[in-house]
């Protein structure tokens, strides 16, 4: 077996590139109906309750949430430098930089756990009678709120196992170059969505209503 | 594949001056977000999230120097 040898049911290099290439590019696709449809949902709801949903944002952690992006940001550096550094040949560069990206998806997650633990701490759970904000539209919010960050760190934490297996198996030596080469793609690919997708949900939820 | 070296300049190089332009982006964004722009805020916020976005796609993504599949 060479090392440019392909994985079945693949005849060339090419084919197999594309071919994962062409899978996670309709993934993503998918990813993108999916988000658009909480989106539209924030949409609605703050067309609906305008006031509501800007009082319900100005009491959101607005430097939990700009500390989060720019965690995010950093961890789309590294990935897109081992994304670099494996098209440059370079596994060793590849694997440092994949376990970069992971602590800094690590630390994302540890900062909105923080986050959550204060919101729940002061009751900010839609439904519960506890609720600290009038009018009862202020609850639309933060159902909206979890909503979109919930599944979002679900998101992230699927990318954070994905990435952990792959520089794992890079370590060891697991992947030929074709597949390491296709498997790095896909990674870094869904990993810069995770990203793009938090570029959205902060201003929605962190910076509205603001400004008074 | 043939190995070819990679000097930590041209390696750091585009992605890193992309990601101060990001973090730039982030705190204007947050900046103007207390600006009493009615409701120009939440579009000057979306244009900047949109601008950052076409960023990641073009650098991070790498599909400025991408082919169609």
């Amino acid at each position: 077996m060479t090392d440019t040898a392909t994985t079945e049911p693949f005849e060339e290099a090419d084919q197999q590139k594309h071919a994962s290439a062409l899978g996670i590019w309709v993934f993503l696709a998918t990813e993108v109906l999916f988000f658009g449809a909480l989106f539209t949902q924030y949409a609605i709801m703050r067309m609906i309750h305008a006031d509501a949903f800007f009082e319900a944002a100005r009491t959101t952690r607005v430097w939990f949430g700009t500390a989060n992006t720019a965690i995010l940001l950093t961890s789309g550096l590294t990935m897109a430098l081992a994304f670099k550094g494996e098209k440059a040949d370079c596994p060793k560069v590849a694997v440092s930089m994949l376990w970069s990206t992971v602590l800094l998806g690590f630390l994302f997650l540890l900062v909105k756990g923080a986050e959550y633990y204060l919101d729940i701490r002061d009751g900010f759970i839609p439904g519960s009678a506890s609720f600290p904000l009038e009018p009862a539209a202020t609850q639309s919010f933060w159902s909206v709120y979890w909503l979109l960050t919930v599944i979002h760190a679900v998101h992230l934490s699927i990318g954070l196992v994905l990435i952990a297996v792959v520089a794992h198996l890079i370590r060891k030596g697991r992947l030929r170059s074709t597949t390491r080469a296709s498997v790095m793609e896909v990674t870094s690919l869904y990993w810069a969505f995770v990203d793009m997708m938090w570029l959205f949900i902060y201003p929605l939820i962190y910076l509205a209503g603001r400004a008074g | 594949m043939t190995k070819r070296s990679l000097g930590w300049r041209a390696y750091l190089w585009p992605e890193v001056a992309i990601f101060g332009v990001l973090l730039a982006l982030l705190a204007a964004t947050l900046g103007l977000a207390y600006l009493p722009l009615g409701s120009l805020n939440l579009a000057v916020a979306l244009l900047f999230a949109v601008v950052m976005a076409a960023l990641v796609a073009l650098f991070f993504m790498e599909l400025a120097r991408a082919r169609s599949i």
